[in-house]
């Protein structure tokens, strides 16, 4: 007998399950199991979004945005912005206005100099040597290059009266050459090519090897005295690609070529040799008008777009030229172009991103007068005058830069002396000093006597200094010598090579008390309430005069007193208060981890100081141009470079291209302003300095970033 | 007396299911409700079957398993509960984590024997485009392959007072690569609850992030997946 081995309550529910499954074919699959229970379900399809980051900035009504518009573009988050920031007329300002279009805010927003200051180049592709050309005025690139080829040829483009290219090599004339070009011209006027013995569009003593276009559309080739002039029905049409190419050979003579084919020739030329001067090519302009030429045009530049520009040491063959003329594509071209042995081949290419760094003939660095600006809000005009060697400290305190000290020349004179309050008669009397010092030697920090100049001044005191056993002593002369002295509870020795942060406060108590604290990296070192005796409620000396940084009169007749008078090291952030600032105060300001932190609590923060010298000037850029161009940016209601409180100043002299700032929390609008800084030599009249920028923001994790670098400031 | 009983419940038993096969026949689906019957032997008496229906309560409100009205039992699968439990918003970036809190309720008149569990399907991530820019509403980032794997997760029982994802005695372990949703849909249904009284509750917190890895290519996904929370008799 089979044996069931279910129970009959099993077969029960089994008979349940099997009808259930009978009438579920009806209802598509289901599971049925023994002992089915009861059961109950939630479910859902649940969603985890990310956020986005974006950043657009519009210039001129023009938006970029630092993501691709399509869905799955981010990646890097990197846009490059056909806009720039900088306007390309020096003394003038540009406006930037930067905006949030993710849905995360942004933690901060930086905008930096994003590679080297430097003057455009025209880059020279040939082999025999390098004559970069460099940009000049109304020169803008990445327009369609000749209509003849298939591979998206570009080509610059001129205004047709202040763009041009210079080269920097000078190169001696040649009796036998060739000049070759496409050009598109958009006015029938102007030169395609020029040699004179002087860079730039200053007036030459010599001017030779020419090409130009005259009233009648007329191409024209000068040399030496012959003007060799293309024939009336070769007269060029604007808006139309040429390709234009003149010889001189002292066999055959003179030779123009119009799109491969022979247009005109002047065998008599041959027996001319050219004007004997070393010599600039000018791409786009020539000392035409006034020349001693014939069929001249009224304008020495050309207008239009132009591309492939060469110099050949020889007169090529008209096979040579109808080879150059055929060819199809711009790497054909340029191939055979080489092929050819050009003296200078400029494609003309360019993008204007690369940047040449080197020397210019007659454009040496900008020597301009190092200024250290007040920025303070009281009302910032105390401003600094380097004096003797100081220098630039990348690694100050606090994130910033600062300034270095030679210890026996250089020192900063300030400019507010009597009879402006405070600083008359009977000068700071409740006051104090802050800043940031780093030395390995004894030397002043800070002085003020009766001179402006750092000579023997006939009252000083308020000195601050470094002694020779690096301990940090400050000094007052309320009717005798009072110094407080790091070494009355330190025995440590400051200058060992590190930011140390150092305040002294001054303040009377009574008529017969004052009380003179020093504190150093935020603890208070030496002095205690009350610890002065003066008169008449004085508790320094009463005198009125100036500040000095980095020098001070304490080696004459104070106790303990500094080896040098002068400041060995580095200083940076330095202020003073009409005040006396308390404990918790110098807390503060030893606690302010970035230079915004600092300057809000030095214009406001812990107290308004009267003058704030952040000491954090910048080194002249590597580019000679660089170094004539100084700038400053608005943010909002701040200035961040150079970072003050409110309005920008006028373009301070050393606030260099050279920019790294951070703008906390908020996306502004900025406004860059340009200035040159110190007097220009012509011949950087008009040059085409850039550096990228990038701005950038970020929020954990993510950040997106622009990028400009097609812009320039014409020096 | 034995067999008499046994006869008796086996009785019972028939009746129960051949009332369930003709409910069956007319409404085409399982459907337990107050159902009464009388007694061969002995008397008259009622029988009535228990229910039991899961509820969830996330920040958009409250699930139901069942529609709740009478005669509508039938999978007892809500499969269209509303909200996120991981959370909601477009502002999440990395390595900043956002809870929130799950509350599970045997809303039966029965006890819950066997427990609760949550199973969570297979993630998928799609673009879902911050709408509110101005110049690109469609910007998404092109890392849907990986985003899933960037979602980290962790889900404590406030209950129990342990991690249930990943199991820990205690408390969950900060969110990291270790427990994404990626791991978390391959693995073994959670045990939420051994048992569950009628009226009952388990209380989750689901912690989640995006894990420190992310890149811009993730910014404006989505991350989806089905999480069934299943309650057994």
């Amino acid at each position: 007998m089979t044996t069931n081995p279910r129970t009959p309550a099993q077969r029960c529910w089994a008979g349940v399950a099997l009808g259930s499954l009978a009438l579920m074919g009806l209802l598509g699959p289901i599971t049925a199991v023994w002992g089915a229970k009861f059961s109950g379900g939630l479910a859902g399809t649940i969603g985890f979004q990310a956020g986005t980051q974006l950043l657009s900035d519009t210039i001129g009504g023009t938006n970029c945005l630092s993501s691709p518009n399509t869905v799955g573009g981010i990646g890097t988050n990197q846009s490059s912005c056909t806009t720039y920031p900088l306007s390309s007329t020096i003394g003038s300002s540009s406006t930037t206005t930067l905006g949030n279009q993710g849905s995360v805010a942004p933690t901060q927003a930086t905008v930096a100099t994003g590679g080297a200051c430097g003057v455009q180049e025209l880059v020279d592709t040939s082999t025999t040597g390098t004559n970069t050309g460099l940009a000049f005025g109304g020169l803008t690139y990445g327009a369609t290059g000749p209509g003849a080829f298939t591979d998206a040829p570009t080509s610059i483009t001129l205004d047709g009266s202040t763009g041009w290219g210079e080269t920097l090599t000078s190169l001696a004339g040649q009796a036998n050459y060739t000049l070759m070009a496409w050009i598109k011209p958009s006015a029938r006027n102007g030169v395609l090519i020029g040699d004179t013995n002087v860079q730039s569009t200053t007036a030459p003593t010599n001017t030779d090897r020419m090409v130009w276009i005259d009233s009648s559309g007329r191409l024209n080739f000068g040399n030496n005295t012959t003007t060799l002039r293309a024939t009336a029905a070769s007269a060029l049409t604007t808006g139309t690609w040429y390709f234009v190419v003149v010889t001189k050979s002292t066999g055959s003579g003179m030779a123009i070529y119009v799109n491969g084919a022979l247009n005109n020739s002047s065998a008599s030329a041959g027996a001319e040799s050219t004007l004997s001067y070393n010599g600039y090519w000018h791409l786009g302009w020539g000392s035409a008008v006034g020349s001693g030429f014939s069929n001249l045009p009224t304008t020495n530049y050309f207008a239009g777009s132009m591309a492939d520009v060469a110099v050949f040491p020889s007169a090529l063959s008209a096979a040579a030229v109808t080879t150059l003329y055929g060819k199809t594509t711009q790497a054909a071209f340029s191939t055979q172009v080489l092929a050819d042995a050009p003296t200078s081949y400029w494609p003309l290419q360019d993008t204007g991103s690369a940047l040449y760094t080197g020397a210019i003939a007659n454009l040496p660095a900008n020597a301009a007068a190092t200024t250290y600006r007040d920025a303070s809000n009281n009302p910032g005009t105390n401003v600094g005058t380097g004096q003797g060697t100081l220098g630039v400290d990348a690694s100050g305190p606090i994130g910033d830069s600062a300034t270095t000290f030679d210890g026996s020349t250089g020192w900063i004179q300030t400019a507010t002396g009597p009879p402006t309050a405070f600083y008359a008669s009977p000068g700071p009397q409740t006051f104090s000093l802050a800043g940031w010092f780093k030395t390995t030697s004894s030397g002043s920090i800070l002085g003020f006597t009766t001179l402006q100049g750092n000579g023997t001044p006939t009252m000083w005191d308020r000195h601050m200094w470094v002694d020779p056993s690096g301990h940090v002593v400050f000094g007052v002369y309320p009717n005798g010598y009072f110094e407080v002295n790091s070494s009355a509870t330190t025995a440590k020795n400051y200058a060992d090579g590190n930011w140390h942060f150092v305040v002294a406060t001054v303040a009377p108590v009574s008529a017969t008390v004052g009380t003179v604290l020093l504190y150093v990296d935020g603890a208070l070192v030496a002095g205690s309430a009350g610890d002065e005796t003066i008169t008449g409620s004085d508790p320094a000396q009463v005198y009125g005069g100036w500040w000095h940084l980095g020098w001070s009169n304490a080696t004459s007749t104070w106790p303990d007193p500094p080896t040098s008078a002068y400041w060995g090291g580095s200083l940076g952030q330095m202020a003073v208060f009409p005040s006396a600032l308390s404990g918790a105060n110098v807390s503060s300001l030893y606690g302010a981890p970035t230079a915004s932190a600092y300057l809000a609590a030095v214009t406001g923060g812990v107290g308004a100081s009267n003058a704030f010298w952040p000491l954090d000037e910048k080194a002249p850029p590597g580019s000679p141009a660089c170094s004539y161009i100084a700038m400053t940016i608005q943010a909002a209601a701040t200035c961040v470079y150079p970072l003050e409180v409110g309005a920008c100043p006028a373009v301070p002299p050393s606030n260099w291209l050279s920019v790294s700032v951070g703008i906390s929390l908020t996306l502004p609008t900025l406004t860059f302003t340009t200035a040159v800084s110190g007097s220009v030599p012509a011949t950087g009249t008009g040059i085409h300095v850039s550096v990228p920028w990038v701005i950038s923001d970020g929020a954990s994790g993510f950040s997106s970033r622009l990028t400009h670098t097609l812009g320039y400031v014409a020096l | 007396m034995q067999n008499n009983n046994k006869r008796e419940k086996d009785r019972k038993v028939l009746v129960v299911a051949l009332l369930g096969v003709t409910a069956l026949a007319l409404t085409a689906a399982v459907s337990f409700g107050v159902t009464t019957f009388s007694a061969q032997a002995g008397g008259t008496g009622s029988y009535q079957t228990g229910t039991l229906l899961l509820s969830k309560t996330n920040s958009s409100g409250t699930c139901l398993s069942s529609s709740n009205s009478a005669g509508s039992i039938t999978t007892n699968i809500n499969a269209a509960c509303a909200g996120s439990d991981l959370g909601s918003g477009t502002t999440n970036v990395p390595q900043v984590n956002q809870t929130s809190t799950v509350t599970l309720t045997n809303q039966g008149s029965i006890n819950s024997a066997s427990g609760l569990t949550l199973t969570t399907g297979a993630c998928s991530a799609v673009a879902a485009p911050y709408g509110s820019s101005a110049l690109n509403p469609l910007s998404s980032g092109s890392d849907t392959a990986g985003f899933c794997g960037k979602v980290d997760v962790t889900i404590f029982s406030t209950t129990t007072g342990k991690c249930v994802y990943p199991v820990a005695a205690g408390a969950c372990p900060a969110p990291s690569s270790s427990n994404t949703l990626v791991t978390l849909a391959s693995a073994s249904p959670l045990a939420l609850a051994t048992s569950l009284a009628a009226g009952a509750s388990v209380g989750l917190t689901i912690t989640t992030q995006l894990d420190a890895s992310a890149t811009n290519a993730d910014q404006g996904l989505a991350a989806n997946a089905t999480m069934t929370y299943t309650l057994g008799q």
